[in-house]
């Protein structure tokens, strides 16, 4: 099982990590799980479907967009606009809850 | 995103969230500890005759307890086993004056984290605490709506100072649920505490079941001098449903429990029935370390605890996951067309008969009497309606 902290307001180029959560993956079910103050906003667990952790574990290491997109194109056969897309909405929705910023 | 708590009040069967219920099915199959229950101390500054757990002689810090130390170490095994899912309880877990360290230091490992509490110790200190570091849920016990309830059922009359934390928790937007525990000395007061949960508007779940205090020194199998007979509790478990829902949903559920006992028997009529494994999560994706650091498959099933502290915490599950699936309920509750609602478990089993054997006579009076008194209720209230 595969357990990671993300420490506070890291840089990560264009993203920056905003809130405090941990990283799990429990039964092969990946999530993130809010700890600290982090508790407060968001009294829940963030699911991630596959490709999610994969684009999450980039965002860790201080990838960019681009960097995530290009490296996804190597590990998936799908078309660029398929995974663009998937991309787009993945960071979509953690900037929506405030999880990344800019 | 998975809220674990949408909902303050749900009707429906469960308001469990569905994440929550993936991880424990997967866990369960894959034998992972998703979800666990640390007791921290058998101490309490209550004294409630029903209770199962905490005794007069029983004091916070009282030699045997576990350290914070103890506690983390054994936080860091059951997560890197999967646990998820972790309850701190007691006693009153707050008594603790290390509680702060402990529940941080849990916190920071990446749990959900859920606590149960008498609510007196909800200010000062502690309020801060949640404030800045809230936990996923916070179990409220709810034993009355007055001061002198709360001196009949916990011997302190300290409802006040109870029900001003419990707003105060709510105004933190801390997600709060309450327990009400109904037994011989509130259950007359069950329309003013429910009328209470209303003007609260919590969500709540009120039982008028009562274990066998087996795991203190007064526990004598099938017996509790502080609960309701079979018959009260059943008659109290319907009232408390009618009063919680609306007349039109309260019918609709007893007609499903009326439903579900011709189905049942329908279903059952000529078939071959074995003795089933046991039906809830303990020992199979769930487990409770007591306040000595020995772990069981559940709370009050007290039979074979393990040291986690000399075992380690892999051992440890490893047992009790094994002891688990070994066990096989009463033939007699394979074939019961009660089976749908009965409170039966491993536990109730092994607290009223001591062993797993035999159907615990009090619970199937129990069942027996919910059965008839939600048709009787249910007749009378559509005859009123004509």
């Amino acid at each position: 099982m595969m357990e990671r902290t993300v420490p506070i307001r890291s840089a990560v180029g264009e993203m920056k990590i905003q809130k405090q959560v941990i990283f799990r993956c429990v039964a092969g079910e990946s999530m993130l799980i809010p700890v600290g103050g982090t508790t407060g906003e968001y009294n829940g667990i963030f699911t991630l479907g596959g490709i999610g952790e994969d684009i999450w574990k980039m965002i860790e290491k201080g990838q960019e967009k681009e960097e995530i997109v290009t490296a996804l194109l190597e590990e998936y056969d799908a078309e660029e606009a398929t995974i663009r897309a998937d991309v787009e909405e993945f960071i979509g929705k953690l900037e929506s809850y405030g999880i990344i910023g800019h | 995103m998975q809220e674990l708590n949408e909902t303050k009040k749900r009707d429906c069967v469960t308001s469990e969230p569905d994440i929550s219920w993936l991880l424990h099915e997967k866990g369960g199959r894959m034998k992972l500890p998703v979800s666990g229950t640390f007791e921290l101390t058998a101490g309490c500054n209550f004294h409630c005759r029903m209770c199962y757990i905490h005794t007069d002689g029983d004091r916070v810090g009282g030699s045997g307890e576990l350290t914070v130390k103890q506690w983390l170490e054994i936080g860091r095994q059951a997560r890197a086993a999967g646990m998820v899912f972790l309850l701190l309880t007691g006693g009153e877990p707050l008594l603790r004056k290390d509680f702060a360290e402990i529940y941080e230091g849990l916190k920071s490992l990446g749990l959900v984290i859920s606590v149960n509490t008498n609510g007196y110790f909800l200010d000062g200190e502690i309020a801060e605490l949640f404030r800045r570091n809230p936990p996923s849920r916070l179990n409220i016990s709810l034993y009355g709506a007055d001061n002198e309830t709360y001196e009949r059922v916990c011997g302190v009359p300290v409802f006040t100072r109870v029900e001003e934390n419990i707003r105060k928790m709510k105004e933190l937007g801390i997600s709060v649920r309450l327990n009400c525990s109904i037994t011989p000395d509130n259950c007359r007061e069950l329309e003013k505490i429910q009328t209470l949960i209303s003007s609260l508007d919590l969500h709540a779940k009120a039982t008028t079941y009562m274990y066998p205090p087996m795991r203190t020194e007064k526990g004598v199998f099938g017996e509790n001098a502080c609960r309701l007979n079979a018959g009260q509790a059943a008659y109290y478990r319907v009232k408390r449903s009618e009063l919680h829902y609306s007349r039109e949903e309260f019918l609709k559920r007893c007609d499903g429990l009326l439903k579900g006992i011709e189905l049942n028997n329908e279903a059952m009529a000529g078939q071959r029935f074995d003795r089933e494994p046991m039906r809830c999560r303990a020992g199979k994706s769930s487990f409770w370390i007591n306040w000595r650091g020995e772990m069981s498959a559940c709370g009050v099933m007290c039979r074979e605890q393990i040291s986690v502290p000399e075992k380690g915490f892999s051992k440890a599950w490893e047992q009790v996951y094994r002891e688990a699936e070994a066990i096989r309920l009463p033939l007699k509750c394979s074939m019961c067309q009660y089976r749908h609602f009965c409170n039966v478990c491993a536990a109730v089993c092994y607290c009223e008969t001591g062993g797993f054997d035999e159907a615990p006579a009090y619970i199937c009076e129990l069942s027996e009497n919910t059965a008839t008194f939600v048709r009787e209720r249910a007749e009378e209230l559509r005859i009123e309606q004509s």
